[in-house]
């Protein structure tokens, strides 16, 4: 894993002269998205500049060590680029340095495999890596946000798309594949390493395939290998998610020829070997994988839109306490954290040097209550336990502003929301004291579990407990190892217990099937009602607007009317970037993307 | 002639009223070996430890004066012992605790040659092997590079003579300095002792609770007792001619002959008066006092009230 | 000699095969599911199975037992459910950091505390000797977190004369071509003085922090051990050859008191070999320590018990280690032979 030590400096030089290169080049010519016909020539100019620059800097090396054998790197780079500006001969004026994008955010990333599940920061090692068929379409917003859109998708590893109806009653989607990208070691992008990727998702041991029948796919076979640079997908359904799954990196093109050569008979899809490498042909690669220490990722030079990457790399370096983290953002030695706890925000949002960008999500934070342990099974008890809970005192004092009220399973931002239901949810200890004793029991004490990692968690434990206290249940609080909780939640040991949840393509029938409905593993409430399950099934599979509103209300009323949970919060994305940093993105899966972050010039 | 003279010395615990030694007076002719004797806690080795100026924190001077050859060694305003250290030189009585037990004895005799005569390392070397020669120790080479407790009782003790000798000291203080060996080796070391004070004509306190070993050493004793002095004299007086209580009952232990009458109870050192009052068989009122040492021969004095009613009522053995 | 070190390793195999033992049976009664974390939110019955098979969680304990120890022997401890990797690997990676970290704070608390130590018994109830106790009451009752921490805002974030906690070098520094593991002592081998500069000022801070919290022992033992030295025989007998008092605290004193002190470093050494977790995380240490909590937060067995067991055989090579040294200070003591009388 560590035998080769890439000399960073080296490639930073080449990949430094190939975006001045690049700029040179590109100067003058289509500023616009890219079109197929410059994606070739870019392509080869890109691996013969390479060439050019790697060996330009090569003489350039060696002419620095000839003069100054004992000059640092940095100061070998300065006289570097003062050569280049001395020498250039193309109309550009201002040649400035791409910035590296140093990023710590809110875990370790501990593998990057594409189809296992890994952690937050690992997401975002691999969402650089691996470049999917179609994104979304990019909108500034007025604080300089760049907000993925719902609605319009565009071209990405495809470079045209065409999704069309099928008498079956699905879709039918032809792709076609961007030619001259390349995988990082230069093999080109085509069709089959698309192909590759659905396959393994659908076959391989990952988790991914679970996903699938979601929007139709099944089999290996509804994914079809047209041509060399054509590609097909067919769904045996219509589903709203079918765009929003193709925007996902965990159908990034593989490296078809890479995998199958390190693949072995107990693991013919090659998990063991990507546990620790990148092999996607994303706008960067991992030329340095230290899983809980560093993660450094460089352009990749094959990459479709390559010349437009406004950085030189990012530098992922985990801190593991946020006290720490937040002085280091405050004083400028990395330019983006993630993780920073709400507490800390409140304070850094006084500070000038740093900006931080909170969006609401459509994730929800919520306190369980195990259906399948007395007397949780009275929904009474439940419904004195959800009225209980204070809600706003939780969003104003354990998240400090940064969430929005949850108002149930279909969160109070996700689409179809009907905020008549949702607004139900709020503390009132009168009507919680009332249905308690219209259920009979007494003396209830119950154990409320929550995660170590999660300090809002705890936190908001101790006011729920307080809150319970108050009509007379008696919570007792544990905090439990991640580890510990997870076989506890799984094997129906906990009460009560609070967990979280974020639907990649946040979208609400999604979150209800994979939440609660009858027999799901993540059902951890083991909540099943015939008639909710019927109502989250037809919204699934349907694009109608009005009748997916009508069935996701009358879902949320069984769900406010059963108790299910008490949802205690949507969480806002946060991110907090020094004032210097620009291009911070936000899309569906809510997690870090670098290929717009830049630092602005001169501040 | 008189190599030390000590006079009066009063030594107590710092801030505190008792007396650890109380106007205690002797003195060290050249050539002769004086005793010191009493049982434990009698203060002789505390004597010693003042004269040579190595009081451990907490204990302090009252009074006193010592003088070495005519020359004033304590300081009469702050009560401090400046010693030289080739005016006095002193030797312990556990040897091999006694001596560093990471260094090679040769290293730790040839320091003192170093420190005393400023000798180089080798030189201090070969004169280290050249004492442990003169001390009596066989193969002296080899022991010279030997550790402490590579070592018997006997040789640490020769050892630790010459350690002192290297300085030629013009007093040497021997306390206890058989106490831990066999009878056999205590012999030899007398020898030892004997030798070296006909050759330098050093003067030796010889400091004891063995009545045999002073009565075949000393030349003359003072018997110590609570850290007054009870009785002096040359070796005659004191063990043919004993005039105070408390001399009669050493030497009467010595012999076994222990009277059932005296109590066995230490010392109490918040007595006041004579301190040997408390288990004395003669004790009366005026033992409230402490006596003056009182002349009752030739260089022979008791400090015992007894001898101001002009009787002998002590029994001679 | 060699026979001894013959005899030495014998018994520490038996001690590595007593701590595989108990290591592995200990671990398999810690609740939690490591399976459970591996497979995520979208996890059904059926993966978890999968996974714990594929980790060899499904297999009777004896047999997980034999297969482990079978492994352990060839030098391969498994592999970690956390990361997918080898935990060989994973621990042999990040030992250096932990190692490089404990040897200068080490050093440190040596540094400060032995003179502080000395010059309190040497000078015993002066201002020297309270100021030293004071010093050493406040090293032991203060938090490594706390003192990390006040010393990053102090020192970093206020006067800016080190650089920020962020781990053994700056984020875009290249690390030294490993020959030792120390940054230290590769960047010096490789003549890079300003990298070396670099790797020291990084350290500063973390190793600051545990050495003033380890100094606190070697302070109050130096002190002990010295006082005891300088109110024994042996001194007073060198003190009445007219040996000058300084010479006495060197030469005499010194030698002798290192006896106990060799041992109370011994012990703080012992201490940080598993890496401080405490230091490691606030500083972004890339050490074992942090590696080892990792791992326990999720569960994750092979790398816990090939912590353990790395780290209990460096302790063993530590406690020969200070065995030699023992020798070599205290010439009564003879390895393996009896002492001559």
């Amino acid at each position: 894993m560590k035998n080769i030590r890439p000399r960073l400096l080296q490639r930073r030089k080449i990949a430094i002269l190939l975006a001045l290169a690049l700029l040179v080049a590109a100067c003058g010519g289509d500023e616009e998205e890219p079109a197929a016909t410059t994606a070739a020539p870019t392509a080869t100019t890109a691996a013969a500049q390479e060439a050019t620059a790697t060996t330009a800097a090569e003489e350039m090396d060696e002419e620095i060590e000839e003069e100054a054998p004992t000059t640092t790197a940095a100061e070998a780079m300065d006289e570097e680029m003062e050569e280049e500006e001395a020498t250039t001969t193309t109309g550009a004026e201002m040649i400035f340095e791409k910035p590296v994008i140093v990023a710590s955010l809110a875990d370790t990333p501990n593998l990057i495999e594409l189809h296992t599940f890994r952690t937050t920061s690992a997401y975002a090692v691999t969402n650089a890596v691996y470049e999917p068929l179609i994104k979304q379409v990019l909108e500034e917003q007025p604080n300089g946000l760049l907000q993925g859109s719902f609605v319009d998708h565009h071209g990405a590893g495809a470079e045209s798309f065409e999704i069309l109806e099928t008498d079956a009653g699905g879709f039918l989607a032809t792709f076609n594949i961007r030619q001259g990208q390349t995988f990082p070691d230069g093999t080109p992008v085509t069709a089959s390493d698309y192909k590759y990727v659905f396959d393994r998702s659908i076959e391989g041991p990952g988790y991914i395939g679970l996903l699938l029948p979601f929007v139709g796919i099944a089999g290996t076979d509804q994914i079809r290998v047209i041509d060399e640079y054509t590609l097909e997908v067919e769904t045996t359904v219509q589903s709203p998610l079918f765009r929003r799954f193709l925007t996902f990196q965990v159908f990034g093109a593989m490296n078809q020829a890479e995998a199958d050569a390190n693949a072995t008979e107990d693991d013919p899809w090659a998990f063991a070997y990507y546990n620790d490498k990148g092999g996607g042909s994303g706008p960067y690669h991992v030329t340095r994988f230290d899983p809980d220490n560093e993660v450094v990722l460089e352009p990749n030079p094959g990459y479709w839109n390559a010349g437009t990457l406004p950085n030189a790399g990012v530098i992922i370096r985990p801190i593991p306490d946020a006290n720490e983290k937040a002085r280091l953002i405050a004083a400028g030695e990395i330019d983006v954290a993630t993780g920073i706890p709400p507490r800390l925000l409140a304070v850094l949002a006084d500070d000038p040097n740093v900006t931080i960008w909170a969006s609401q999500t459509t994730g929800v934070h919520y306190l369980a209550m195990n259906q399948t342990i007395a007397p949780l099974d009275n929904v009474h008890v439940r419904k004195a336990i959800v009225n209980a809970v204070p809600y706003q005192a939780l969003i104003d004092n354990v998240m400090y502003g940064f969430a929005s009220p949850a108002g149930g399973v279909v969160t109070s931002n996700m689409e179809t929301h009907d905020s008549s239901i949702g607004g139900q949810f709020r503390q009132d200890l009168d009507a919680a004291r009332a249905h308690l004793e219209q259920s009979g029991v007494e003396d209830l004490t119950l154990l409320l579990g929550v995660r170590e990692s999660r300090l809002g968690d705890q936190e908001a434990a101790v006011l729920i407990q307080d809150a319970l206290r108050q009509i007379g249940v008696t919570v007792d609080v544990q905090i439990l190892p991640d580890g510990d909780f997870s076989g506890r939640i799984n094997a129906n040991e906990l009460p009560l217990f609070i967990h979280d949840w974020f639907s990649w393509g946040e979208d609400p029938f999604y979150q209800m099937r994979f939440l609660t409905t009858c027999g799901q593993f993540v059902n951890y409430a083991r909540f099943c009602d015939e008639a909710y399950d019927a109502l989250v099934r037809e919204g699934t599979f349907t694009t109608d607007p009005a009748v997916r509103q009508d069935v996701s209300s009358q879902a949320q009323q069984i769900f406010l009317d059963q108790a299910v949970w008490a949802p205690l919060w949507s969480s806002d994305r946060t991110a907090v970037t020094h004032k210097c940093v620009s291009g911070v993105v936000q899309d569906y899966t809510r997690i870090p993307v670098f290929t717009q972050m830049s630092k602005i010039p001169g501040c | 002639m008189t190599l030390l003279e000590v006079a009066g010395l009063t030594v107590g615990v710092t801030r505190s009223p008792t007396s650890i030694l109380a106007n205690v007076s002797f003195s060290i002719p050249a050539g002769k070996i004086v005793g010191l004797v009493g049982e434990s806690g009698s203060g002789k080795t505390m004597a010693a430890l003042t004269i040579m100026g190595l009081l451990p924190d907490g204990i302090e001077v009252r009074s006193g004066r010592v003088r070495m050859d005519g020359r004033q060694l304590m300081d009469p305003a702050n009560l401090t012992l400046r010693r030289r250290s080739e005016d006095m030189a002193m030797i312990f009585q556990h040897p091999q605790a006694a001596l560093n037990p990471t260094m090679k004895v040769g290293r730790q005799i040839a320091r003192v040659f170093s420190l005393q005569q400023g000798s180089g390392r080798s030189e201090a070397m070969s004169q280290s092997i050249e004492m442990l020669r003169r001390v009596g120790i066989p193969g002296a080479t080899r022991v010279a590079q030997a550790h402490p407790h590579q070592l018997s009782g006997g040789m640490c003790q020769r050892v630790m003579i010459a350690m002192a000798l290297a300085c030629r000291p013009r007093i040497l203080i021997a306390d206890e300095p058989t106490t831990a060996l066999d009878v056999t080796i205590q012999a030899q070391i007398f020898d030892l002792i004997r030798d070296l004070v006909a050759e330098t004509g050093a003067g030796v306190l010889f400091i004891t609770h063995d009545l045999a070993a002073v009565a075949e050493m000393c030349d003359s004793v003072t018997v110590l007792f609570g850290g007054q002095v009870m009785e002096e004299g040359s070796r005659d007086d004191i063990f043919r001619r004993p005039q105070h209580p408390y001399t009669s009952f050493l030497l009467d232990s010595v012999q076994q002959e222990v009277d059932p009458d005296v109590v066995e109870a230490g010392v109490d050192f918040e007595l006041v008066g004579c301190r040997f009052g408390h288990r004395c068989r003669y004790a009366w009122e005026a033992c409230g006092e402490v006596p003056d040492l009182f002349s009752v021969g030739a260089g022979h004095r008791s400090a015992c009230f007894l001898h101001t009613v002009g009787e002998n009522r002590v029994g001679t053995s | 000699m060699w026979r001894y070190l013959g005899r030495r390793l014998l018994v520490s195999v038996v001690t590595v095969a007593g701590i595989v033992v108990v290591v592995f049976f200990i671990m398999r009664v810690l609740p939690g599911d490591a399976a459970a974390v591996r497979a995520g939110p979208y996890a059904s019955e059926e993966k978890l199975e999968q996974i714990r098979e594929q980790f060899g969680f499904s297999d009777p304990v004896p047999v997980q037992f034999v297969n482990y120890v079978k492994d352990a022997v060839t030098g391969d401890l498994g592999t970690s459910i956390r990361t997918g990797g080898e935990v060989t690997e994973e621990l042999l990676i990040r030992l250096p950091a932990s190692l490089e970290l404990a040897f200068y704070s080490v050093l440190l608390a040596v540094v400060a505390g032995v003179p502080v130590g000395i010059a309190a018994a040497a000078r015993r109830d002066t201002w020297i000797d309270r100021a030293a106790r004071v010093v050493a009451v406040l090293g032991s009752s203060m938090a490594f977190f706390w003192l990390g921490l006040m010393l990053t805002f102090l020192f970093f974030f206020k006067l800016g004369w080190f650089p920020g906690p962020v781990g053994r070098l700056a984020i875009t520094t290249q690390p030294p071509e490993t020959i030792t593991g120390f940054f230290t002592v590769d960047a010096a081998l490789a003549g890079n003085w300003g990298l070396m500069g670099e790797a020291f000022s990084y350290l500063a801070l973390p190793a600051v922090t545990v050495g003033f919290v380890l100094s606190a022992p070697i302070i109050k033992i130096v002190r002990s051990s010295m006082i005891e030295v300088l109110d024994s025989e042996y001194v007073r007998t060198a003190r009445a050859l007219g040996v000058r008092r300084r010479e006495v605290l060197f030469r005499d004193g010194f030698r002798n008191a290192l006896i106990p002190v060799t041992t109370a470093i011994g012990i703080i050494f012992g201490y940080m070999l598993g890496g401080n977790i405490i230091v490691e995380l606030i500083f972004a240490w890339p050490g074992v320590g942090r590696y080892a909590y990792e791992a326990l937060r999720v569960n994750d067995l092979e790398a816990l018990q090939g912590f353990v067991i790395v780290v209990g055989l460096l302790y063993i090579v530590l406690n020969v280690v200070i065995d030699f040294i023992y020798s070599w200070i205290d010439p009564r003591i003879k390895l393996g032979q009896k002492v001559v009388a």
